[in-house]
Formats: structure tokens, C-alpha cells, sequence
């Protein structure tokens, strides 16, 4: 991940900004334990939210959309995080109906 | 995430292969994952909700250039020698195999066009504010060198992309329309969080009133969620608004006199857009994730509405994928109905007479939104990666042959006409921009005909453009300035006669009204910010303050057959032209 990292970092020293370019969150950080290879280089997590529709989660720029990749490398769309449990946009809207009164 | 969607390639290098491209054959729930070789841009887009992108680039890490004055290598991002763009350069299926040839160079005008429109969508903060009044607007771009074409390097693309469109100031002061209009527009100003609901289900409705010029209330029904609220339409007496839930399930009855919620009725997945039938009042919205037009009964006591039936938008001939229509029209009578039909390219015309579909009639790439002319002669489906409008037949399977005819009857197609035509002719070169005075599209969205039938003004995206065809002979005459993400058209009554166009804009966050004239002298009269703290609302808005402007109604409605539907209270207000736009005028309204 050499590479990605330091595109990744230049990039968003570059546009001011934190964060990288779009890697698998979920990727263990430099120095931790052996990394297990991660099934993609970058993942969209597909939401409902207003400019944030395909978001890696890493502001670049503004944007939450955009990653930067190598050749041969990975890229995932996911509309379900279902091995982790329901996406962040139900878990919101459970905890809103748990604390809100039913419509009219 | 609780909607449909779909993960499409929309823009690849030219020497990516078909596997490096990704499309879905109906709109979807699951995860999807391509590995990508080819170095350059890749953008994939969601076919139901368009504005959805994501953007990869490929990056070979030995690409490198130098900062000026130094001899240290710093990276610099593959965009790719060329490109391909889904609908314009490759004009078959996703995964086909595509033509190297015809790709585009990426160091283009249309390379940059679709940069820009990238950061500008994908960007909030970067969205045109018009509450920073005098200041400069500047999306946000990456400062970072890219290389183009040939190798070029662009030492910077932030420097290049504002070099080339942007620099306009906010302006000081609103400047509001000379002249009034009739009644209010509601807007469904998408984008908005509220406190309540949070990030998780944005949107609000916007009322303006066209008297003052000023938004009069916000509705964000905090107890319910109105995912990303769409489009709207009113009951014939105007006392109800019916709102779609394009990220969600549910239609939602409002009180138009105080924007009270009074039902939420769940109708299927993606409900896009809605609208009466004429003699009937039934509700119809079209099913942007399914096959099918909803249709709903409306209780003639409360307002209230039943979910009658689903009416699919297949060729009964020919069932094929399912359509997942977006932005329906109804005709002037109630007799007939087209669809844009986005997954399957085309449009198809119902018949009421006859409950059936006449005709399933190829358009252009992902067509979104339809239109009839006032005596639903014409429909117009504007093709939103086509970059086009398609005219076809109306008429009903019973109407005696009319001159608009071409051979195949309702529902045939007439002709298309671009906007952002490539050809030695056209109006728009690759690789400079906009042609020396043509008018200019780009990504079309509502296409509606004005009231009296004379010209169709269309809101594009790509380009922040309304175009203008006038409908004598179908031909683009004029392109006006929009905002980022200029989308939603419709048409509502200016005091003492004549009607304005209103436009609404994703990434911006006003209200544009335009007279339309003759077309030659259409000009823009004024505009209302629907960013406003101090409007009566029933939740607090809390972030991307009036943008997302979409879907819009104005109230009273003044299209031909709907007009004289109107309470006499409305009636009242309107010249005796407006109340029957392409009949004898009415000198007195008659009693409700």
C-alpha cells in the first residue's frame, strides 16, 4: 500500500484536508499486526446522505467520492454491510423510531 | 441506505476492458466489486439517482513530475489518454466491448466539463451558496498536478478547472421579478438536513410566494422521514400536495394551506413522480425502482389516498427488463400517460381508453423525464446521458389521425434532438467547449411545455443551462444560464398574463424565474435564495441550507386540461388567456 498511502497523502496535504484517498477503512493500521490482505483497495459505502452517496468516508478535497487505486487493485460497492451488521442509515432510523412517536 | 440503486461505469479509460466495467441489469440492494487495470479516470454512477457518483483513478506510482523551479519528484494522478463517457462515446450496453477510436481526449473541454461536474457534485462545501453575497464562488478542487493526454502534464487541476469555467461573484442583493406571479412555488429543496431527521434522511419542501418574493415556510415533516422528497403535484382544488419519497417508499399528503401532514401511504420503491389525472383526480407516481406507474384513488371527502393498482410499463407484446420509470406526464384529458422509462432506454405511452400500453418506443441513453404539449399531441423525454430530447407522437389508440402523426401512431418517435451535439455541424466541440453562440445542453432533466403550448424549456445539469425548443418546428433556439445542477422546470402564471418558468438547481440554492418571451428575448427576471432561518417551519433546518432544489409546483395550476379544474378562487387571479391557454379566452370564472 506504499504508493496509495503517500498518493493518498499528498493528495490530501495537497487540498488541505485530512484523511486518504479512498483506502478500505477497515485496512490495520502501519506497524500493527501482520495485515491480512484486504479484498479491496477502496470501498464505497453506498447512503442516502446529500453529496455523500458513494462515500469512502476520507474527505479529499471535499469530496467523499473519490479514491485513488493501482493497477490490478480492488474496488467495492457496498450497499449492505450485512456481515457487520444494519448500515448506519438503519441503525439511525431504528433509533429514531425507539425515540420518536408514531406519525399520525 | 434504504432505496434501489444500481453501481454503473460512466466514464472509463478507453483501453479499460469490458471486465473493468460494472452496470446491473435492474436497480438493487446488493454489493458489487470490479478490479480496475487500465490507469486513468473511472466514474460510476447510479442509474436511478443520477447524481450519485464515485470516482477511481487508476495511478501507475511511476508517474511523477516536479514542482517549477525543482528537480524533486512529486506525484501527478493518470487520468488517462482517453476517455469514454456512457451514452456519448459508447452507445451500446456497459460491458460491451467499446471502440477505442471514438473515445475522447481527456485534456478537453468535455474532460474538464465532467472534472468539474464531478467535485461540484460530490462536494457540499463546495455547493454555490447565495447567502455569501459579494464573494467569489469556488468550488472545491484537488490542488494536485494530473496528466493528460499525450502525457501533458496540468501542473495544477484545482488552477485548471477554475481557469476554465469559474470566477462569478454572488450577487450583493436578490433582485426580484418586476413582475408578480400567481399563487406559490413549492420546491423540494432535496438536500436539506433537518434537526430531527438528521443526515440520514435529508429534504424539506420550500414555499415561496410569488408576491413577495419570499419563502413563506419550510416542512421537513420531522415525524416522518421524507427520504430525499422528490416531486410534487396538487389536488384539482389545490387544497392537497401529494410529495414523493424518491429514497424511500412512501407518497405523503399534505395541507397545501398550512403544510400540515395529513397521510403517508407506502406505494413501492423509489417513487420519483407524481401527478393527477385530469378526469379522474386518481394519483399517479412512477416506480422509479420497479416496472410500474402506481395508481391511487382519491377520497373526494378527506383528500385521502387508496392504493389501487400498479400499471406496467412494459410492451404487453414484448415483456422485456423491468423500465423503472422516473418523471411521468399525464395528458391534458386524463386519456394517456408517457414514461421516460431509465433502465430500458425508451418511453412507453398508455392509453387509458384501452388500460393498455401502445407503444414502448426507443429514446436516447437513461431518459428521466417526459412532457406533453397542451393538447397531448407531442410528448417531449429529455435523455439524460443521450444529452437529447425525443419527440413522439400523443394522440389517443381512438384519436382521428393528427398532423403531428408519423407513421406507428401515439407514441412513435418523431425526431431527437440534440444538445450537446458532437458532430462537424453540432453545437458543441470536444475538445474547445461550446460552440461561438449555439445554444447548449448538457445532462437534461424536467423538460416541460409551457401552458400555451409554444416552447419546452429544459433544465441540464451538465452544462448549468436551461434550453429552449420551440415546438413550432422543434428546434433548439436558445441556452440561458442556470446554476450547478440545474434540474427542475415548471410553469407557473404571471400576474395579468403570460407565464414564468421556474428553475430549481441541485448544487445551488435558488430559485430562478425566467420569462420565457418569445423565446429570442427569454431572459432571467429575478430569483428568491431558499436559504431562509427566520421562515415559519416546523423542524430547524441544520445544514446544506435550501440546496437540492429539484422537483417544483407551482400553485395554481395553470397546464391545459388542470386550469380549468380551478377552484373559482384561483380562477380569479388568472388573466381569461391563462384560465384556457390554447382555447378561447374566459372572461368570467365560473362558480366552484
Amino acid at each position: 500500500m506504499k504508493r496509495c498511502v503517500t498518493l493518498g497523502a499528498a493528495l490530501c496535504l495537497a487540498a488541505g484536508v485530512a484523511g486518504c484517498s479512498g483506502d478500505d477503512p477497515s485496512a490495520p493500521a502501519a506497524g500493527g499486526p501482520a495485515p491480512t490482505p484486504s479484498p479491496a483497495a477502496a470501498t464505497f459505502d453506498v447512503t442516502d446522505e446529500a453529496g455523500y452517496w458513494f462515500d469512502t468516508g476520507n474527505p479529499v478535497a471535499g469530496t467523499r467520492s473519490l479514491a485513488i487505486i493501482k493497477p490490478g487493485e480492488k474496488v467495492r460497492f457496498l450497499q449492505t454491510r450485512s456481515e457487520n451488521g444494519p448500515t448506519r442509515m438503519v441503525l439511525v432510523r431504528l433509533v429514531w423510531r425507539a425515540s420518536t412517536p408514531s406519525p399520525a | 441506505m434504504e432505496s434501489l440503486h444500481t453501481v454503473t461505469s460512466l466514464i472509463w479509460p478507453s483501453d479499460a476492458t469490458p471486465a473493468e466495467r460494472i452496470d446491473q441489469a435492474i436497480a438493487n440492494k446488493a454489493d458489487h466489486e470490479v478490479t480496475l487495470n487500465a490507469k486513468g479516470l473511472y466514474v460510476f454512477v447510479c442509474k436511478v439517482h443520477p447524481y450519485m457518483l464515485a470516482g477511481v483513478i487508476v495511478d501507475d506510482e511511476k508517474t511523477t513530475t516536479t514542482k517549477p523551479g525543482s528537480s524533486e519528484p512529486i506525484a501527478a494522478f493518470d487520468i488517462g489518454e482517453r476517455l469514454h463517457l456512457l451514452g456519448v462515446t459508447h452507445t451500446k450496453g456497459v460491458t460491451e466491448a467499446a471502440d477505442a477510436g471514438s473515445a475522447f481526449p481527456s485534456n478537453s473541454d468535455l474532460g474538464l466539463r465532467l472534472l468539474r461536474a464531478f467535485f461540484v457534485v460530490t462536494s457540499p462545501s463546495g455547493w454555490k451558496d447565495y447567502t455569501k453575497l459579494n464573494t467569489v464562488y469556488h468550488p472545491v478542487y484537488p490542488d494536485v498536478p494530473v496528466v493528460v493526454t499525450g502525457g501533458a502534464v496540468v501542473p495544477s487541476l484545482k488552477a485548471a478547472l477554475e481557469k476554465a469555467f469559474d470566477g462569478d461573484k454572488i450577487p450583493a442583493s436578490q433582485t426580484k421579478p418586476a413582475t408578480a406571479g400567481v399563487g406559490e412555488v413549492w420546491v423540494d429543496t432535496q438536500y436539506e438536513i433537518s434537526a430531527k431527521k438528521g443526515d440520514a434522511y435529508p429534504s424539506s419542501i420550500t414555499v415561496v410566494d410569488t408576491e413577495t418574493w419570499k419563502v413563506k415556510r419550510k416542512i421537513a415533516l420531522p415525524d416522518q422521514k421524507m427520504n430525499n422528497g422528490h416531486n410534487m403535484w396538487s389536488s384539482h382544488d389545490q387544497n392537497h400536495i401529494y410529495q414523493t419519497e424518491w429514497h424511500g417508499k412512501s407518497l405523503y399528503v399534505l395541507n397545501r394551506a398550512d403544510g400540515k401532514f395529513l397521510q403517508e401511504i407506502e406505494v413501492g420503491e423509489d417513487p420519483a413522480h407524481v401527478m393527477t389525472r385530469v378526469d379522474t383526480q386518481q394519483v399517479h407516481s412512477g416506480l422509479n425502482g420497479e416496472d410500474s406507474v402506481v395508481e391511487l384513488d382519491r377520497d373526494s371527502a378527506t383528500g385521502l389516498l387508496t392504493k389501487k393498482r400498479n400499471i406496467s410499463m412494459q410492451d404487453p407484446a414484448k415483456p422485456g427488463n423491468l423500465t423503472q420509470p422516473h418523471a411521468h406526464w399525464m395528458g391534458h384529458d386524463g386519456k394517456t400517460m408517457a414514461t421516460p422509462n431509465a433502465n430500458t432506454n425508451d418511453s412507453s405511452f398508455f392509453d387509458f381508453p384501452t388500460d393498455k400500453v401502445v407503444k414502448k418506443e426507443s429514446t436516447g441513453f437513461l431518459p428521466i423525464a417526459a412532457a406533453m404539449d397542451p393538447r397531448s399531441t407531442k410528448t417531449y423525454v429529455s435523455n439524460y446521458l443521450g444529452h437529447s430530447i425525443s419527440v413522439l407522437c400523443g394522440g389517443t389508440a381512438a384519436t382521428p389521425p393528427i398532423p403531428e402523426w408519423v407513421s406507428g401512431g401515439p407514441g412513435t418517435k418523431i425526431k431527437d434532438i440534440p444538445l450537446l451535439d458532437t458532430s462537424a455541424n453540432g453545437n458543441y466541440d470536444v475538445i474547445n467547449g461550446p460552440k461561438a453562440g449555439a445554444a447548449i445542453g448538457g445532462l437534461p432533466i424536467q423538460t416541460p411545455v409551457s401552458p400555451d403550448g409554444k416552447f419546452v424549456v429544459t433544465g441540464n445539469t451538465l452544462t448549468g443551462t436551461i434550453t429552449i425548443i420551440r415546438t413550432s418546428d422543434d428546434t433548439l433556439v436558445k441556452s440561458l444560464t442556470c446554476d450547478p445542477g440545474c434540474h427542475g422546470v415548471d410553469f407557473g402564471a404571471k400576474k395579468g398574463g403570460g407565464y414564468y418558468a421556474y428553475v430549481t438547481s441541485k448544487f445551488a440554492n435558488r430559485l430562478l424565474v425566467y420569462d420565457i418571451g418569445n423565446g429570442d428575448d427569454a431572459k432571467l427576471v429575478g430569483w428568491v435564495v431558499l436559504a431562509d432561518d427566520a421562515a415559519p417551519n416546523d423542524d430547524s433546518i441544520t445544514g446544506n441550507k435550501g440546496m437540492g432544489g429539484q422537483g417544483l409546483l407551482p400553485v395554481p395550476n395553470v397546464y391545459n386540461g388542470w386550469v380549468q379544474k380551478l377552484p373559482k378562487s384561483f380562477c380569479d387571479q388568472l388573466s381569461p388567456a391563462q384560465r384556457n391557454p390554447v382555447g378561447p379566452p374566459v372572461d368570467t370564472c365560473p362558480e366552484s
